[in-house]
């Protein structure tokens, strides 16, 4: 399976984390590429991994307020993406 | 980022129990549980309507034993359920109040009460809101800042509609409700913090939530500042409310045999017999026999029962056991060993009951439970960290956190032969979507009818019916040609969202979605909420009206007083005949008229009895006040209440 590892802090500087982190997601060609982990990453990273995610998209963080996406957010859906990736590589 | 906002505002977390609620919020990078008025950090769920005005809290709780049929309370056991379900027709048989249905379709339960000798309808979540405003204003008062936006915590288990009331019952009360929040994960964030061992490694808790009347399980994995919630599990009709009910069973079994008279449909007998069982529940937490005493119970009879802590348990034997079934289908859900579990956390009053505590600590093997958090404050707590992180107000330590719960049912669709067709299994991680294509299958058709449920059974009719939505204006074509999708969302507060997109032409709007949940619309909640406005208005010049009577009174007292203390020499007798004459009337004009006279009537009284006394007294109106007020102090306030002297 072809997959680039990447982590949310890789964001060059001058992007925001979770602008970083959206675009890889939007980009990823399989569930690991989604979640940033190699194939044969053990059960304890991925989800390790989910988590560092989350902490960057989930919509409580990309909209404070709590007013949730907006349909014309760019980020919207992709963290249900990534929990659907950990479901599919556990 | 964040909005300029005009005036400094704080979001609350409002955990809106069953028996009782709590309220706190985050400041200056710690958690305040706020006390009421009364100066109690949790205030009753009740709501009571007096002859002269409506009471909440507190005050209308200490006044339900001579008040049964006004006082309303267990507003959570009829939110968001129909008139005819079996539970709330159940509870109904056990309130003193009255509950009907509403006559529609929905078939919605109101509670029915009289106020100022006219029958009033209420629907649950309006109860509902009159505690939230009770609880914002508590915020209000020790903030010092109004208080607009609120986290609201439900059981994890509660349904869609149940969620959805709660929500309009903050939008009623004036709130916007920043999100539901389930009470085993706002209890977790309580528990986190108060750990905050900020380590790397994964620990799992499971929490054990049981309430006034909801029981709840939630198995949640913790790393650093993300809580995740596994699985959850649990009842919404199981807590103390129960076990009281258990115990006024046996009370009035023991009652009827040894008296041959049936007090329960004795409203106040019940209700006075009641408040003791609930006391002597709560003794039985601490100590191993109790004596249940009500002086002149029924027909002049007085009650007195002893009972032990072990006849107790035995009276409630079968809800402990049933208390343990979810939490083996929660472990099960998460995929979990029992021995991942490294902390079991304890909420709820009724997690004080040591036969729950020997029960669950026997389920794991005789593993310590944590209870180093409070069982009454924990939610409340986690509702306010919610609060602020959702707000943005938070601490950066705040802001770093991260929730992400779970769906506590499976959702799914109607489809051949009634079958369940699951789009959305239970304990996904929230937000979560599905989306599904529909067709037609007659030429030119126009519109698709969906079915939506909730539960876990293979049949729709065994599940939990949500709602229908219809989609309508279906571009015309032949049978199976238009593809449409659609897609069902459980948004972060566990309510369902239904979106459709017709597939061939992208275009969102043109399909319209009715929705008929059974939810209160738009309009009702508005309607509502212009009522509210309209009771709070109220309860002010309620207010007002007593404060001029007691003014009025204390104005009576005084001169009375005054005229008796003056000597014949100073007051001729024919004036003192004639204003004892005059102070009579006004004392007749109170007790009769001044039953329904208001804040206006009540001074204009006072102006009318102060101008008598003005014209009758000025010659003596020196000795008369000298004679009434021994100092200066009590002079000049007087002469703020009497500015005719």
């Amino acid at each position: 399976i072809p997959c680039d590892p990447w982590q949310p802090d890789d964001a060059p500087a001058g992007t925001a984390k979770a602008n970083y982190v959206i675009r890889q997601v939007t980009k990823a060609r399989n569930f690991y590429e989604t979640l940033g982990v190699k194939p044969s990453a053990a059960t304890k990273d991925i989800r390790n991994a989910y988590r560092q995610i989350a902490l960057r998209i989930h919509p409580d963080k990309v909209c404070p307020g709590g007013g949730g996406f907006r349909p014309t957010d760019r980020g919207r859906g992709r963290f249900q993406v990534v929990v659907y990736s950990l479901r599919s590589t556990w | 980022m964040q909005p300029a906002s005009e005036e400094k505002s704080y979001a609350v977390g409002i955990d809106l129990g069953t028996t009782y609620s709590c309220v706190g919020v985050y400041k200056d990078g710690e958690v305040q549980i706020i006390a009421n008025d009364q100066g109690n950090r949790t205030t009753p769920s009740y709501v009571a309507w007096t002859e002269q005005e409506r009471l909440l809290g507190d005050a209308a709780k200490n006044q339900v034993a001579s008040n049964p049929t006004n006082t309303v309370f267990d507003a959570k056991r009829l939110i968001g359920r129909r008139f005819d379900d079996p539970i709330v027709q159940a509870d109904l048989k056990l309130w003193p109040f009255k509950v009907v249905s509403d006559g529609t379709k929905d078939d919605k339960p109101l509670i029915e009460i009289f106020y100022q000798g006219v029958a009033k309808k209420f629907h649950p979540e309006e109860i509902s809101s009159m505690i939230l405003t009770k609880m914002k204003q508590t915020a209000e008062a020790y903030l010092g800042h109004r208080v607009r936006e609120a986290v609201i915590t439900v059981p994890a288990y509660f349904n869609d509609a149940q969620r959805q009331a709660t929500k309009d019952a903050g939008e009623i009360a004036g709130l916007r409700v920043l999100r539901i929040v389930n009470e085993p994960t706002a209890a977790a964030i309580a528990y986190g913090l108060d750990k905050s061992t900020s380590a790397q490694k994964e620990t799992h808790i499971l929490v054990f939530d049981m309430g006034g009347g909801t029981f709840d399980v939630s198995v949640l994995a913790i790393q650093e500042s993300v809580f995740e919630v596994k699985a959850t599990a649990g009842d919404p009709h199981l807590g103390g409310e129960d076990f009281d009910n258990r115990i006024l069973s046996h009370c009035i079994a023991d009652f009827r045999r040894k008296y041959q008279s049936d007090p329960t449909r004795n409203q106040r007998a019940v209700r006075r017999l009641r408040t003791q069982c609930e006391r002597a529940k709560r003794l039985l937490s601490t100590q191993t026999s109790v004596t249940i005493e009500v002086d002149s119970l029924h027909e002049g009879n007085d009650f007195s029962i002893r009972l032990s802590r072990a006849k107790f348990e035995e009276l409630c034997l079968d809800y402990f056991k049933k208390a343990m079934e979810p939490v083996e289908q929660c472990l099960k859900d998460s995929n979990l060993p029992q021995k991942a579990i490294s902390d079991i956390v304890m909420v709820g009053g009724s997690t004080r009951i040591p036969k729950v505590q020997e029960l669950i600590k026997a389920f794991f093997h005789g593993k310590e439970l944590c209870k180093s958090i409070n069982p009454d404050e924990a939610v409340a707590y986690g509702a306010a960290v919610q609060a602020a992180i959702v707000s943005g107000h938070g601490s950066e330590e705040v802001q770093n956190m991260l929730l992400l719960d779970v769906a506590p049912l499976s959702l799914g669709i109607e489809t051949a032969g009634g079958m369940m067709q699951v789009l959305i299994e239970r304990n996904s991680t929230v937000s979560t979507s599905k989306s599904q294509d529909f067709t037609t299958f007659e030429d030119y058709q126009d519109h698709v009818d969906i079915s939506v449920y909730e539960g876990e059974r293979a049949m729709v009719k065994d599940n939990n019916f949500l709602g229908k939505f219809t989609l309508k204006d279906i571009p015309k074509s032949l049978r199976g040609v238009p593809k449409i999708q659609v897609t069902f969302t459980i948004d972060t507060n566990g309510i369902l969202q239904v979106s459709a997109e017709d597939a061939k032409s992208n275009k969102k709007s043109e399909i319209q979605i009715a929705n008929e949940k059974g939810r209160l619309t738009q309009n009702d909640i508005q309607k509502m909420l212009q009522e509210a406005e309209k009771y709070k208005g109220e309860d002010e010049i309620s207010k007002g009206d007593m404060l001029a009577k007691e003014e009025l009174k204390v104005y009576f007292q005084r001169f009375d007083k005054g005229i008796q203390d003056l000597d014949a020499s100073k007051l001729q007798e024919q004036d003192r005949e004639r204003l004892e004459k005059k102070l009579a009337d006004a004392y007749h004009w109170l007790e009769h008229d001044g039953l329904k006279a208001g804040k206006p009537e009540f001074e204009a009284k006072q102006k009318e009895l102060q101008a008598v006394m003005n014209t009758e007294t000025w010659t003596f109106a020196g000795h008369l006040h000298s004679a009434l007020y021994r100092n200066d102090w009590e002079w000049r306030a007087a002469l703020l209440v009497c500015r005719e002297f």
